[in-house]
């Protein structure tokens, strides 16, 4: 679960870059620190999991993917409603999973060639990663204990 | 005085106005660029609006484009507020209206520091 392979980059991104973002997001909007890490060892929650993916459409095509543990996406939201992790409901998780997955596109968006448009975040229950693509970079981090990991995938462009 | 955040997010719409009412401002929120026009027809006290970019129905950039063509609300000010961070993007809601623009992810003194840019807070 959650492997970290070796993987070729296309486009001028790095795991670095890709880091950054994230620790960005995470420390000034939610006042939460992220590890980068190199592997999960120990057991996934057993809630779940939650995955935000928006799509990227222009002179490149790929998506931002997030995968998150339940607890986590919790936690998450709690940050951002200021309440309690208890009294989130499902609606309000996906919410902030999908906003902070927008938030991963948008501003990768801004490293990658014009004109490209960003699709609105979708949040489905589970481990879901695009069936199609290759993935460009990828890092796993630890947040509260928990991972959470960020793909990058790249489609063919249409012709 | 009162500010209008307009976002489809839930969760961003939250932590806005945690910020703001943190700050002393009542607080109007709406889901999309409609919602957010008739909240400044029945509430003409609204001073700033918060507005996102990307919402289904009237995005924020229309948003921008349909307050600015309307005399009524010609003192209201406008920030836009998004994660899509090129400076085409900044400069087109400029050129469209908006008096101020800020990126998320944004800290707290970020938006606070921005509302001082726009005189609504004190330097």
């Amino acid at each position: 679960m959650l492997p970290i392979a070796p993987v070729q980059n296309a486009i001028t991104l790095s795991a670095d870059a890709l880091f950054e973002l994230a620790e960005s997001i995470w420390h000034s909007l939610l006042e939460m620190e992220v590890q980068r890490i190199d592997h999960w060892s120990a057991d996934l929650p057993e809630d779940g999991m939650l995955t935000g993916c928006v799509y990227l459409d222009g002179d490149w095509r790929g998506s931002v993917t997030l995968i998150c543990p339940k607890p986590l996406a919790r936690q998450t939201a709690a940050a951002m409603f200021k309440a309690t992790p208890a009294a989130m409901t499902e609606t309000e998780v996906q919410d902030a999973i999908g906003e902070l997955t927008h938030m991963l596109g948008g501003n990768l968006k801004s490293l990658l060639p014009t004109p490209c448009h960003l699709s609105p975040p979708a949040v489905v229950e589970g481990y879901t990663i695009p069936k199609k693509g290759r993935i460009v970079e990828q890092i796993l981090l630890r947040c509260e204990n928990q991972p959470l990991q960020i793909i990058l995938f790249e489609r063919e462009k249409l012709l | 005085m009162a500010v209008l955040i307009v976002d489809d997010s839930r969760a961003m719409r939250s932590l806005l106005r945690h910020i703001l009412k943190d700050a002393g401002f009542a607080v109007i929120e709406a889901s999309d660029g409609q919602e957010a026009l008739e909240c400044l027809q029945r509430c003409r006290e609204i001073d700033l609006v918060l507005v996102d970019w990307n919402m289904p129905g009237m995005d924020g950039y229309a948003f921008i484009r349909a307050v600015r063509a309307a005399p009524a609300y010609h003192e209201v000010r406008l920030m836009m507020v998004t994660a899509e961070a090129e400076i085409e993007q900044v400069s087109r809601a400029l050129a469209a209206g908006a008096d101020e623009y800020i990126m998320k992810p944004f800290t707290r003194d970020a938006v606070l520091e921005k509302l001082k840019l726009l005189g609504i807070l004190p330097h």
